[in-house]
C-alpha cells in the first residue's frame, strides 16, 4: 500500500504564484490604460489647437477675401475631420477597456463630440465664405447591441470617403451619448430615432443607407455628372 | 474614479477564472519537478516471468512487426500470448507462422469478438507469469525494454511500470504533431508518477503484477478504456504506478483528422465516464493529490477546454461574419479600401493584458517542451523539418483537442453510447 500524502505546500505556493502573474497583468493594464489616457489628452491639446487654427483660417478668409485660399481651408478642414475620427474611435475602443480612468475617458468622448458639432458648424459658415462643394454626412451610429447594421453603414461612408476624398465630408456622433445635450438637440432637429441614421446635406435617412442611395443624393450637390457618380458607385 | 473591475462582463470573469485554473494547475504540476524521483530499483537474481500480453484485431499489417519486435527482446524468462479477438483477416495465420518459429513459450487463443478488456482477460486466466505487459498490435518495443523496466518492481506496493511512449517513424505532419504531444505527455506522466498520480497504464507496454490485477478483479470489459478503468482501479486499492524515463516503446498514431477524432472522442470521453464512476475518490483524503488535484483536473479539464474553445470560437466567427457583413456592403471592394489606406496604429492600440497571458503561456510552454524533449531524450529535429508542425501544435492542436471535447459534451448530453 502506497502512502499517499496531500502537499499542501504545493497547493498553497501554486495559488500564489498565480496570484501573482494574475496581479502582474492587472498592474500592467492599469500602467496602459494610465499611458493611454495621457496619449489621448495630448491627442486632444493637439486637436484643440487644430481646431482654433482653422477657426483662425476661416477669420482670415471671411476678412481678406482676395487673400483666401478656400482649397487649402478644405484640405486642412478634411486633415482635421480625419485625425479627430481616429481619435474619437481610440476614445470609444481605450474606453470600453478602462477601468479605473473610464470617467476620465468619457469627459473625453464628450469633448469630441463637441469638436466634431465645432466643425461642422465652421464647416457650414466657410462653405458661405467660399463656396466650397463638399459634401457633409452626419452619422447617427449607436453600439452593436442596439445597432444592427451600423458596422456596415460605417464600412460604406469609409469607401465613400476613399472614393470621394475632399468632397465628402463625414461628421461622426455616437447617437446614444446623451450626456452631451448638443446629441439631443441634433437628433430632434433631425428627426433621428433609430440607428444608423444619416443627415445628407441636411436630409435625413433612417436605416442602413446604401452606397447608391447616398450618391443619388450627393452627386447632384457636387456637381458631378449621373456618369461620373455610375463610376463612383463602382 | 470607478470601480476596478467595472467592465467586466460575465464571459470576462469566467474567461479570467478559466486562465487562472489553468495557470494554476500547470504551475501545481511544475512544482513537483522540484521534488525528489524516490522510486527505488533492484537488480534480480533471478529474473522474474513476464508474458507479453497482445490482444489483436484485424492486424495483419502490423502484427508481424510487432511479435518480431517482441521475440528480439532480450529478457531470460519471457513467454508470449497473443489473443485473436475475433478478426477477420489474416491476424490469425500470420500469428501461427511466428508461434512456429520461437523458440520461447509462445500461446496463441482465439475467441470470438469480445473486445479488448476480454481479450486481455482471456490471456490473463491463461498466464502463468508473476508478471506480463500488454502489448497493441501495432507498436514496436526496444530489445532491453523489460530488463529496463523491471527492476521498478523493487517494492511490492509497484503494481505497475510503464515506459516512456514514442512516436514511430511519423509520417506526416498529423503525426509529427502527435509526436510533440506524446513527448510532453510523457514529461507530464513523470511529474504525475513523482506525485502517485498516474492515472492511466497504456496499451503499449504497461508491465503489471499479475497476481495484483487479479486480485483486484482483472479488466472491465464493457469500458471503453480499459487501460484508464484499470489504473484508477490500481489508484483506488493504493498500489503505486511508476512512470520511467529509460526505455522506450513505439507505437503508430492516427494519420488522418478523423481517426484522430475518433481515437481521442474514446479517450476523452472514457477518461470523463472512469472519472465518474471513481468519484468517490476525488477531494478524499486518503487518496492524497491523486484525488485532490489528478483525479478532478481529467474533468475540470475537459470544461476548461470547453470553456476556452467555445469562447475563442464564438469570438472568431462572430468576428468572420461581421467582417463579411461590412464588406458585402461594399460588394467586396476590398481593393478601394485598401488603394487609400493610411497607417494608422499606436503601440498603445495592442492588447496588452492578453498579449502578457500569450507571452506567459508561450514561454512556458516552450520551457516544457524542451524539458519534455530532455526527459524523453529525443531530438525536436529527428525527423526532419518541424518549423510548421511545431506552429501547428503550439497554436493549432489545442483547438483541435478542445473541438473533440465540445463535441464529447454534446453527445454526453444526447445520451450517444460509446463502443470501443
Amino acid at each position: 500500500m502506497v502512502e499517499r500524502t496531500l502537499s499542501k505546500q504545493k497547493y498553497i505556493v501554486a495559488f500564489f504564484i498565480s496570484l501573482g502573474v494574475f496581479i502582474l497583468g492587472m498592474v500592467l493594464g492599469l500602467f496602459i490604460e494610465s499611458e493611454r489616457l495621457d496619449y489621448v489628452i495630448f491627442s486632444d491639446q493637439e486637436q484643440r489647437l487644430d481646431l482654433q487654427s482653422l477657426q483662425l483660417h476661416y477669420q482670415f478668409s471671411d476678412q481678406f477675401t482676395e487673400q483666401k485660399n478656400c482649397e487649402a481651408l478644405l484640405k486642412t478642414f478634411d486633415t482635421n475631420l480625419l485625425n479627430l475620427e481616429r481619435t474619437r474611435e481610440r476614445i470609444e475602443n481605450y474606453g470600453k477597456d478602462a477601468s479605473v480612468n473610464a470617467r476620465e475617458f468619457d469627459i473625453l468622448k464628450r469633448e469630441y463630440v463637441l469638436a466634431q458639432v465645432n466643425y461642422w458648424l465652421l464647416y457650414s459658415r466657410s462653405k458661405k465664405v467660399c463656396d466650397l462643394e463638399a459634401a457633409t454626412v452626419l452619422y447617427f451610429f449607436a453600439d452593436e447591441e442596439h445597432c444592427d447594421t451600423c458596422e456596415e453603414q460605417a464600412i460604406v461612408l469609409t469607401w465613400l470617403k476613399h472614393k470621394l476624398d475632399v468632397k465628402l465630408l463625414n461628421f461622426v456622433f455616437d447617437g446614444e451619448y446623451e450626456k452631451e445635450p448638443l446629441i439631443t438637440l441634433l437628433k430632434e432637429v433631425y428627426h433621428v430615432e433609430t440607428y444608423p441614421s444619416l443627415v445628407i446635406n441636411g436630409k435625413t435617412f433612417t436605416g442602413f443607407t446604401t452606397r447608391k442611395e447616398i450618391l443619388d443624393h450627393i452627386c447632384p450637390s457636387l456637381n458631378l455628372s449621373i456618369d461620373e457618380c455610375t463610376n463612383v458607385a463602382g | 474614479m470607478t470601480l476596478i473591475f467595472m467592465n467586466l462582463s460575465a464571459t470576462d470573469i469566467i474567461l479570467a477564472i478559466t486562465y487562472f485554473l489553468i495557470l494554476y494547475f500547470s504551475i501545481f504540476w511544475l512544482l513537483a519537478l522540484l521534488d525528489p524521483f524516490v522510486v527505488r530499483k533492484k537488480q534480480f537474481h533471478v529474473h522474474p516471468s513476464v508474458s507479453v500480453i497482445i490482444p489483436a484485431y484485424n492486424e495483419e499489417r502490423t502484427i508481424k512487426t510487432c511479435l518480431d519486435s517482441v521475440l528480439a527482446m532480450k529478457y531470460p524468462d519471457l513467454h508470449v500470448i497473443v489473443v485473436d479477438d475475433g478478426s477477420t483477416d489474416k491476424t490469425a495465420a500470420i500469428v501461427k507462422t511466428v508461434q512456429a518459429a520461437a523458440t520461447i513459450p509462445f500461446q496463441f487463443l482465439q475467441q470470438p469478438n469480445k473486445g479488448k478488456g476480454a481479450a486481455l482477460n482471456h490471456a490473463l486466466r491463461e498466464a502463468t507469469t508473476e508478471f506480463y505487459a500488454t502489448l497493441d498490435a501495432d507498436s514496436t518495443v526496444e530489445p532491453l525494454l523489460l530488463e529496463k523496466l523491471m527492476p521498478y518492481f523493487a517494492d511490492e506496493q509497484v503494481a505497475s511500470v510503464l515506459p516512456l511512449l514514442k512516436i514511430k517513424d511519423p509520417k506526416n505532419i498529423l503525426q509529427r504533431i502527435q509526436r510533440y504531444e506524446y513527448i510532453i505527455n510523457m514529461f507530464y506522466k513523470m511529474l504525475n508518477s513523482k506525485l502517485d498520480c498516474v492515472h492511466v497504464t497504456p496499451g503499449p507496454f504497461s508491465v503489471y503484477r499479475t497476481d495484483v490485477i487479479k486480485k483486484i478483479g482483472g479488466y472491465d470489459e464493457h469500458n471503453i478504456t480499459e487501460d484508464l478503468e484499470i489504473a484508477l482501479r490500481l489508484q483506488q486499492h493504493h498500489y503505486q504506478i511508476v512512470q520511467t524515463g529509460e526505455a522506450a516503446v513505439y507505437t503508430i498514431p492516427p494519420a488522418t483528422i478523423g481517426g484522430l477524432y475518433r481515437q481521442r472522442n474514446r479517450w476523452y470521453k472514457g477518461s470523463v465516464l472512469n472519472s465518474l464512476k471513481y468519484k468517490h475518490i476525488m477531494f478524499d483524503r486518503k487518496y492524497g493529490d491523486f484525488g485532490f488535484m489528478r483525479l478532478p483536473t481529467v474533468i475540470v479539464g475537459g470544461a476548461l477546454s470547453i470553456i476556452v474553445i467555445a469562447t475563442l470560437g464564438y469570438d472568431l466567427v462572430t468576428y468572420l461574419w461581421r467582417k463579411y457583413l461590412q464588406l458585402r456592403a461594399v460588394d467586396f471592394d476590398i481593393f478601394t479600401l485598401l488603394q487609400n489606406w493610411t497607417f494608422n496604429f499606436h503601440i498603445l492600440d495592442l492588447r496588452f493584458v492578453e498579449l502578457f497571458v500569450a507571452v506567459c503561456v508561450i514561454a512556458m510552454g516552450i520551457g516544457v517542451m524542451i524539458a519534455s524533449f530532455r526527459y524523453s531524450q529525443e531530438k525536436i529535429t529527428r525527423y526532419g523539418k518541424t518549423f510548421f508542425s511545431l506552429v501547428y501544435y503550439m497554436f493549432l492542436y489545442s483547438f483541435l483537442l478542445s473541438v473533440v471535447w465540445v463535441m464529447i459534451g454534446v453527445e454526453m448530453l444526447r445520451g450517444k453510447v460509446q463502443k470501443w
